[in-house]
Order: C-alpha cells, then structure tokens, then sequence
C-alpha cells in the first residue's frame, strides 16, 4: 500500500470539500452507477428492442391496409380487456402496437400487422425496456424510490461541484487535463483517473443530473406548477374549443410529451368513437409518422394523437373528435412557453435523441464517465484505506480543524442545498447522523 | 397368477366405451360461450367457451352464420412473450379435460362479422370436431369479465 504524499499539506478547506466529497459519493455512488448503466441502455431502446423482439415487431411490407378498427378488435379479442393505446408505426415493415388494459388490472403491448389485422403476439407493457426505464427512476423499488433519483441527482450536481474545487491544480504536481501517473498500481494513477474524467464527463454528469429533474416526484413537479402559473409553459386550447382539464389517470393521454402531460380536453359526446375515424383525420393533416393515438376510457374526451418525435421542433399533438373526425385543438412545439420549451429540449438532449448520434455519444460518455468515476474513485479510497478496517474506521477524510473551513463547503453544497429541496432535506438528515455518531463515539472514548 | 387375469379380462370387456371403439360416438360437452361486442366499425371479434370432451378428440373448426369465416387461435408464452398463431389442425381436447379458450390463451376468432354483435345478444356457433357430432350452440355477447373467464 501506498502512502498518499501531497507536495503541499492541504488546506483545511481543500480537507473540509474533499471529506464532503467522500460522503456524498459514499452515498450516491451505486444509484449513479446504476442509473449510468440503464441510461446507457435507454439511449439505445430503439435497438435494444428491435432486437428483443424482431419476431413480433417486423411484417411484411405490403399494399394491403387493414382498418385500424380492427387492429384494436384483434388485439382485444385475443388479450381481452380494451385498447388504450396504438402506436402506428413509421413504416410498412413494423407492427402496430397496442397497450391493452386487461380486465384483471394488468396492462400488456400487443404486436398487430397493420396490413392484415393479425395479433402477432403480446409482450408485458412496454416489454424489456419498460423494466429498463422503471429501473432508472427507481420506480421498480417501489413509488417512494422516485424521491430517491431527486436527491441523488442533487448530490451529483454536489459531486461534479466538489469534484470541479478538489480538480482545481493549485499548482500541484497532478494530473490536469491528461493523466500523469501511470502506474495503475499506485494511488496517483487513479486519482489522475478520477481526476481528469471527472473534468471531461463532470459538465455531462451535471447536465444529466438537472435535466434528469423534470422525472422526480417533488422538483419536476413543482418546477411545472410554477412554469404554468407563469404562463410559460402549455398554451391555451383554442377559444372554439372546451378547455383543457387533468385527466383522470387511466384517461391520461400517452406520448404527448411533458408539457402536455395529463392533458384531456372535455366535449359534448356526439357518439361512439371509432379508432379509424381518428387516424384517417390525423392523415389529413399530414402528421408525420410515428404517433401515437390514445384512446380515453371516458367517451366524453377527445381522442388525442401525438407525434413521437426525436428533435422537440417537431412535437405535435392533435385533440380529434373521434365521432366526427374533427380537429379540436392542434398543439405545436411553437405554441409553447419559455419554460416549456426549455424543459424540452432539456428531456430531448437528455435522452440523445435532439441532435443525432453526436448528442447520443456526448450521453453515453456521461455514462461511461460515472462507471470511471466511480471505479477510480474506490480505487483512491482503497489504495489509502487504515489498514485495520475492521475497527470501525472508514477512511474517511478527516474532518479539518475550526469552523472557519466549513464555509468552503457551505459555499458549494447549500446553494446546490436551497435550489433543489430535497437533497438539502438528505443534507441536513446527513448531518444529524454525523452528529450523533461523534457524539456515540466520544461517549464510548470516555466510559 | 390366475386371479389376476379375471379382472384384466372383464376389464377389457368393460372398456367399450374406450379408444379405439368408434361407434361408440364421443360427447363434448360446452359451456360458458361467451363472443365479445363489435362496436365501431369492427369486423372481428373473440369468443370463448370451456370444452370437455369424453375421449381424445380435437377441436377442428368454427362457424357461425353471423361472421365470413372462424379461426382456432392458439397463445404460446416463451419468457413473457406471447405469441399468437392460428391451429390450422385444430385444438386437441384431451379425454376429460376442461379446455378453456379465454383471452390470453387459446380462443376462437370470428372474422367478417356481418351485423355488429351487441351485448346481450346470442350468436350461432358450429363446432365441428374429429370424432364427435358436430356441435351448434349460442354464445350470449358481452364482455368477458376476467382471463379465467
């Protein structure tokens, strides 16, 4: 083992960060790592579920077209329950597919040819990439985990800012923007590492962090409430039209994007909806394919479709009466507020999808650079641990004399605190814990 | 070593109403036939009935004056993935067996439905099977309640 030797004795607030820095990476570290290896899989969902089900989702292209009335017939008559959803897709060669609420509470994807009307098969909802999707905000763990992803992206922001003091070279002899030390044996090697990923990969991380916010149960949602009561986010429905309301949630649209999330807009029923109607009018008005049409379980709404788009300039969502056909309200990307926008583009870039395949790399480097960080980051720990860690020591950095250093700490970790509540919530549970174990420890020194 | 051959004879005496004695016909007997709704424009539609037949026999095909044309559909599930595919042999029904056809399983489609079905109302099916009568029947048109059903 290797005794790691500054050049200098560092600063009490160089110590007071870097012990921050310890603990919230302690802390944080496997949710990021997880959230890093399923966010790099989700970048390639496309794919990903291409493959996992080519059996299912490819067809033989041809001219024959069934009536969309009866991909829904098929899909009930062989799953049973009723069709909330159809995805059409973007071209003649892929199958449609349709969420089916079945009678007994679950929800399955079923696979349609478009051309014949024949059910092909069914997956569980969403199939494999729902359960990657459901393991990235934590939902898997249960609804209380969707907290969980906000402190932890809080955190990271906390880590990146960290990180980015305890980079800063102060004329040290380390590594900057190129790893110096090269021998992966001892402890300089992997700080250089950790040290010069987390310059490249740290903007991407924290990026990824804050656009990640707009999912989380607390932020995202106050973040929204705020946005609309500022006029900044989702306009208005035309004046001819009933106005929006939330929709009931087995009634809430899918695919229509954040802004428009929930969205439903009531109207007198003229009559029983019928599925072709509503895509035969989204033809007419030339929505480019793939959309998404959602049928609501309340005859009383409008049926919505929703283009499922890659750049957020392209987001349109049509509200169609399903009895007549007619366009109730046409939402486009340009119709929304400031705020709405942002949040967006923000989800778009997240995901990889607004600027093709050099915004899908720039994320998965964001991915690739959490597994280094957290890799190099256990090796630093590891190749300067007590060398008795079984006596309850953890090795931590120690905790720098007088509280005058503290501001250092303060002045990165409680703006990052305010801003985002919950993680500030994490903080101050954080240091209770510590106090009390201090306190449990020096009450053991003594007696 | 004798006595054990008496009750194997009477045995196969007994066994009149056993493979292969053909002219003594097997009965299936139906229940719970059920079609679902075609509201909207829908042409197709699922029906579902449990079958017990009292020797092997199989299933082979479906009609009904109401529809063009009926399909014995069967539901395979491989590691989540259900996978749909039409019994162009028909559907065996085991000696005794309730053979239940529900949505999510195996079931029987009706394509080219002429008049909307609407709930409450009856549809004429003929069941025709390999060794049994053919069968006629009324399934009743509402929404099945739950898979099992």
């Amino acid at each position: 083992m290797t005794e790691y030797k500054p050049d200098r004795p560092l600063s009490g607030a160089f110590r007071a960060v870097w012990r921050w820095h310890f603990y919230a990476g302690l802390l944080v570290l496997p949710f990021l790592m997880l959230m890093a290896l399923t966010g790099a899989l989700y970048l390639f969902a496309d794919e990903i579920d291409g493959a996992v089900y080519r059996d299912l989702s490819r067809v033989a292209p041809r001219a024959a077209a069934a009536s969309p009335d009866r991909w829904a017939a098929s899909a009930e008559a062989g799953l049973g329950g009723a069709v909330a959803n159809v995805l059409v897709p973007a071209g003649p060669g892929e199958a449609v597919r349709l969420t089916v609420n079945r009678p007994d509470g679950g929800k399955r994807t079923a696979f349609v040819d478009p051309h014949d009307a024949q059910l092909i098969g069914s997956t569980p909802f969403g199939g494999v990439m729902e359960t990657v999707k459901q393991l990235h905000s934590l939902i898997l763990l249960g609804p209380w985990a969707n907290y969980v992803v906000e402190i932890v992206a809080g955190w990271a922001i906390i880590l990146v800012a960290t990180g980015l003091f305890l980079w800063w070279p102060r004329g040290r002899g380390v590594g900057v923007v190129a790893i110096k030390a090269g021998d992966p044996g001892r402890r300089p090697f992997w700080r250089d590492l950790h040290a010069v990923t987390g310059l490249y990969a740290g903007g991407v991380i924290a990026f990824l962090a804050l656009t990640g916010m707009p999912w989380s149960a607390f932020w995202g949602d106050q973040y929204m409430a705020w946005v609309k009561d500022h006029g900044l986010g989702r306009p208005a429905a035309p004046s001819a039209a009933s106005p929006f309301a939330h929709a009931e949630h087995r009634d809430a649209p899918a695919g229509v994007g954040w802004t428009m999330e929930g969205m439903v807009m009531p109207g007198p029923p003229a009559g029983p909806g019928r599925l072709s109607t509503v895509i035969a009018t989204a033809e007419r008005q030339g929505l480019a394919r793939p959309w998404m049409v959602s049928i609501p379980s309340d005859p009383g709404l409008a049926w919505t479709v929703a283009r499922q788009v890659r750049q957020v300039e392209d987001t349109r969502a049509l509200y169609i009466d399903a009895t007549t056909g007619a366009v109730r309200a046409d939402i486009r990307y340009g119709q929304f507020g400031v705020g709405a926008k942002a949040f967006e583009w923000g989800i778009a870039v997240h995901q990889g999808t607004q600027y093709g395949w050099i915004n899908r790399s720039v994320m998965l480097g964001g991915c690739i650079g959490i597994w280094l960080l957290a890799i190099s980051g256990v090796m630093m720990w590891w190749k300067r641990r007590p060398p008795r860690l079984s006596k309850g020591r953890l090795g931590a950095p120690e905790a720098p004399p007088g509280p005058r250093v503290r501001a250092a700490v303060l002045g990165i970790v409680l703006p990052l605190a305010i801003l985002f509540p919950l993680t500030g919530l994490s903080l101050i549970v954080a240091l209770a814990l510590e106090r009390a174990v201090s306190l449990l420890r020096r009450r053991f020194a003594f007696t | 070593m004798k006595h054990l051959l008496v009750p194997a004879v009477l045995l196969a005496l007994a066994g009149c109403d056993r493979p292969p004695a053909a002219d003594t016909p097997a009965v299936v007997s139906p229940s719970d036939a059920l079609c679902r709704p075609t509201p909207n424009g829908r042409d197709i539609t699922g029906c579902y009935l449990t079958l017990t037949s009292s020797r092997d026999d199989r299933l082979v095909s479906v009609a009904s004056p109401a529809a063009a044309e009926g399909q014995i559909h069967e539901m395979k599930i491989v590691d989540g993935v259900m996978s749909m595919a039409e019994l162009k042999d028909g559907l065996a029904l085991p000696a005794g067996e309730a053979v239940v056809l529900r949505p999510g399983g195996d079931h029987i489609m009706l394509l080219g439905v002429k008049q909307p079905l609407k709930a409450g109302e009856q549809v004429s099916l003929t069941l025709t099977f390999e060794h049994a009568q053919p069968l006629g029947i009324r399934a009743v048109v509402g929404q099945p309640q739950r898979p099992g059903q």
